[in-house]
């Protein structure tokens, strides 16, 4: 498909023309997902901008790489295969710290950059209890809970997305869900509501 | 009124029939269709528990879905230009991928 394009419309461009073409198309993709891309990032970051960004910017690179060597183009699931590598991307750089690998992780150290609750509440910006109910649900469960309940995504692109099966999204919902309410109850008790 | 009944809602714990979790789950999300649906409104007409549970679902639903409109981060523009050099330079070093 790709080749087809290049192949018509762009048959006389030079190689660096094509480049160009090339870059200014997948900058224009990469400004459309910016936002999703950001929002996941500092959901699994907890609201650590920087380590966000940086996982975003790796991804959009890798994504890059992929759309230069023909592996994805504007045909693609862009968005489903951009979410998995900022997921990805955020689960290496977490194990990486866990299993005390320091390489290349000197400024992005999740647990003492992200934001504490208590800050996020100050910001304004966040649900400070829901915030933390979703900080305490597992992984799996949280990815599903961010794309689908938090970005609307249906059950169908989200297990593309995740690569897991749509019944899997589904339980994993319906498991985490009752879980936050029942973290929530918990945090309203604890405030004497 | 919507509000106050969110909060009422999280007030109490919820213990849905074990059948019914995934069904009351979709119910609450507009994922639910057909004979399921009818099925699962009416045991939930029957059954508090359940009842209980698709209501605080929809609860945990709409607080989620307002984090969203919360938040509508972008990167800065220094970011934009060090992953642009950074493209370039994929340009210059093919992916070993």
């Amino acid at each position: 498909m790709q080749g087809t394009m290049l192949g018509g419309a762009h048959a006389n461009m030079t190689a660096e023309e094509r480049l160009v073409h090339k870059r200014k198309a997948f900058a224009k993709i990469a400004r459309e997902h910016e936002a999703i891309l950001f929002r996941i990032a500092m959901q699994l970051t907890r609201g650590n901008e920087n380590f966000a960004a940086d996982i975003v910017q790796d991804a959009l690179v890798n994504g890059y790489r992929a759309f230069l060597a023909g592996t994805i183009d504007e045909t693609s699931n862009l968005r489903a295969w951009l979410i998995r590598t900022v997921t990805n991307g955020f689960l290496h750089e977490n194990r990486r710290k866990r299993t005390g690998d320091t390489f290349l992780n000197d400024d992005i150290d999740v647990a003492d950059h992200a934001l504490r609750p208590d800050e996020v509440l100050v910001q304004g910006v966040l649900d400070g209890p829901l915030e933390q109910a979703l900080d305490e649900l597992p992984e799996h469960q949280k990815h599903c809970v961010l794309l689908v309940d938090i970005e609307g995504m249906d059950y169908a692109e989200a297990a593309a997305t995740l690569e897991i099966p749509i019944g899997t999204v589904r339980s994993r919902l319906a498991r985490a869900r009752l879980a936050l309410h029942e973290k929530l109850v918990d945090y309203g008790r604890s405030k004497g509501y | 009124m919507e509000d106050q009944k969110a909060t009422d809602e999280q007030l109490e714990s919820v213990k849905p029939c074990p059948h019914m979790k995934g069904l009351l789950n979709r119910a609450a999300d507009g994922t639910l269709r057909g004979v399921l649906l009818s099925y699962t409104n009416y045991h939930a007409a029957h059954c508090p528990d359940c009842n209980k549970t698709i209501r605080a679902v929809s609860a945990v639903l709409a607080r989620l879905s307002n984090l969203k409109s919360r938040r509508q981060p972008q990167m800065s523009e220094d970011k934009w230009q060090a992953m642009e050099q950074r493209w370039q330079e994929a340009e210059e070093t093919p992916s070993t991928r």
